[in-house]
């Protein structure tokens, strides 16, 4: 049996481990992990509806958080459509939170006046464009199309971030002045009526609200912004808007500003249009200076109040998982008493034997993680398929699901595993 | 059994292990001397019912921090030892009962302690396997083995060289075991 050498060199009796500590926790962690494995696979269906608490917990949150994510990206691409470093000029905010809609509904139109006030008198502005806009109806050929969004505006357009032109040009100041008859076609409307190539629409006969019209250019596809589809549209000389729609309706004024130098145009710009529409200066402005960060601003407490939500949620199933665990974790102690003893016999210490409960309580919670992680990121992508909202799979939501249930595991298997560590050897040996 | 064993402390005296006083030492100590000193034999074997043999001998090595490998080696070396070659993978329900026992010895002996105690190893096996088991302790003893073993049955006391008969808690004889065994001695000690 022996022929070891090691077997009489032990004699007197061992105080310390020293060197020896470190593997041993090891191999100890090894069979911590081993246990755990072999007694979820003894106790398969109670594992499966131990943990399943988890698994609906945080699939919630995974689902929730990947659309949440989603929509972030989508939005924030979206959101480039407008210019970063525009200023919109409008006669109301674009959304409006807190003020009341009835104190702005008597301010006056913006118009040519203040257009060419600020095209005259801006010298931070790089580019000034009206914009405008109907809803009407677009052929050529035999077709027509219903409901086109028909924007009035100049040739400034792209430049504050309207759109990049795909194939042709866009509109020149010539047009604008002489209030030419010409269109440049976002992609929807240029693929519906003109399909093929890009340019086989340029040169082509359009007919805006029965009047005939030039194709001279085609827009890039935008995409959608927050589901609304950006390339259903017609640009023209806001000059020909207003002699076929009439130019009493308001404008709205995108002004470009080079980079970092916004603030300082939408100084310039209230001044410009305090002056252009003489008001007096006890009143307070009369238009609103628009930028994109309002969506955003709008946008994130939206989606923050969802998260608000899904925290909520998460939190309160883990918890009802977490005391799952725990109750089965009580049990299986229960029932492994003679274990222990056997265990705390054969030299496992104290924290030996709590290391394996909680090693076994995170592994069931931890399993329990995974699955509801890709149980959910499933549901998102389903989601995403089936409606028009995005969903994305990022690495912080999947760790965060994976640690927060093995975390669960720990925090409830503590106690249990408190009192495996702490049964009298000798009661649990006798233990039946 | 247990003050030996070192899993419970006296109330009053004193036990010396290896020639050094054990009150005092603390839970982990107890527990690492356990480990190295002590091999445990059961009645009723304390197997763990979901391990296979040599996993079940393999688990006092497991608490000393000995590497995989050599684990795995000594416990079938141990398990070679009793008997046991090729019932290594089986879990304990596939086993017999003397076979069981014989796993239990073997976890008792693979990390080479300086004593076995046996608290009335043959108490659940039929007299044929009973009389295996005490044929190996026999040979354990024979190849060096301190074994200390608690038995109501004289005929098991009588075959040890050293028997100390204990009634209701006090040393009532000690001696041979043979003399010892024909007052129809409650507990023995083989040296």
């Amino acid at each position: 049996m022996t022929g070891r050498g090691e077997r009489r060199r032990s004699h007197g009796i061992p105080t310390t481990q020293g060197a020896r500590g470190a593997p041993r926790a090891l191999t100890e962690l090894g069979e911590g992990v081993r246990i755990a494995f072999s007694a979820l696979a003894g106790h398969r269906l109670r594992s499966a509806l131990t943990t399943l608490g988890i698994v609906i917990g945080v699939m919630t949150v995974i689902a929730i958080v990947a659309i949440i994510q989603g929509l972030n990206q989508s939005f924030e691409a979206q959101i480039q459509n407008f210019g970063a470093h525009t200023v919109y000029v409008a006669k109301h905010p674009f959304v409006s939170v807190d003020e009341e809609w009835w104190k702005l509904r008597n301010r006056r139109n913006l118009g040519r006046r203040e257009l060419e006030a600020i095209q005259r008198e801006s010298r931070v502005a790089v580019a000034v464009a009206p914009m405008t806009f109907v809803r009407s109806t677009v052929g050529a050929g035999g077709r027509d199309l219903e409901s086109v969004q028909v924007n009035g505006t100049n040739q400034d357009y792209p430049a504050t971030g309207g759109g990049t032109v795909r194939a042709g040009r866009f509109l020149a100041d010539s047009d604008v002045e002489l209030a030419r008859p010409v269109a440049v076609l976002g992609a929807d409307v240029a693929d519906e009526l003109f399909p093929g190539p890009p340019d086989a629409a340029l040169g082509k006969k359009l007919r805006v609200a029965g009047r005939p019209f030039t194709v001279v250019g085609v827009l890039e596809r935008k995409g959608q912004l927050l589901g609304i589809p950006m390339d259903a549209n017609v640009s023209i000389p806001f000059t020909a808007f207003g002699r076929i729609f009439g130019d009493k309706r308001s404008l709205a004024i995108a002004v470009a500003a080079p980079p970092g130098e916004v603030t300082a145009l939408e100084d310039e710009l209230t001044s410009i249009l305090r002056r252009a529409r003489a008001v007096s200066p006890e009143k307070p402005d009369d238009f609103n200076l628009n930028r994109q960060d309002q969506f955003l601003k709008v946008y994130r407490q939206l989606t923050g109040a969802l998260y608000g939500v899904a925290i909520g949620v998460g939190i309160i199933t883990l918890v009802v998982g977490g005391i799952g665990i725990m109750n089965i974790m009580l049990v299986s102690v229960h029932e492994r008493t003679r274990e222990i003893g056997v265990r705390r016999a054969l030299g496992a210490r104290r924290r030996t034997i709590l290391l394996q409960f909680l090693v076994e309580s995170s592994v069931v919670a931890a399993l329990g993680g995974a699955l509801g992680t890709a149980l959910g990121l499933a549901v998102a992508q389903a989601i995403a398929m089936l409606s028009p909202l995005a969903a994305a799979a990022t690495p912080s939501a999947i760790g965060l699901g994976l640690g927060f249930s093995a975390a669960v595991g720990l925090l409830f298997g503590s106690w249990p595993a408190w009192r495996a560590a702490n049964l009298d050897p000798v009661e649990a040996l006798r233990w039946e | 059994m247990n003050v030996l064993g070192l899993l419970d402390t006296p109330t009053a005296g004193s036990y010396r292990l290896s020639g050094q006083d054990v009150a005092g030492l603390d839970d982990d100590t107890l527990a690492d001397v356990r480990n190295r000193e002590i091999g445990f034999i059961f009645q009723t074997f304390q197997l763990l019912p979901r391990a296979s043999a040599v996993q079940n001998v393999e688990l006092p090595l497991v608490y000393r921090g000995v590497p995989r490998r050599e684990r795995r080696a000594r416990a079938e070396e141990a398990l070679r030892a009793v008997g046991l070659d090729n019932r290594m993978k089986h879990k304990p329900n596939e086993l017999s009962g003397g076979q069981r026992q014989r796993v239990a010895i073997a976890r008792a002996l693979v990390g080479e302690p300086s004593l076995l105690l046996a608290d009335e190893p043959t108490g659940n096996l039929d007299s044929a396997t009973g009389e295996e088991i005490v044929r190996l302790f026999g040979e354990l003893h024979g190849r060096g083995h301190t074994i200390l073993l608690v038995t109501h049955e004289p005929r098991l006391a009588a075959r040890c060289p050293r028997a100390i008969r204990i009634s209701d808690g006090r040393i009532v004889a000690d001696g041979p075991g043979c003399d010892i065994a024909a007052l129809g001695a409650p507990k023995a000690v083989a040296g």
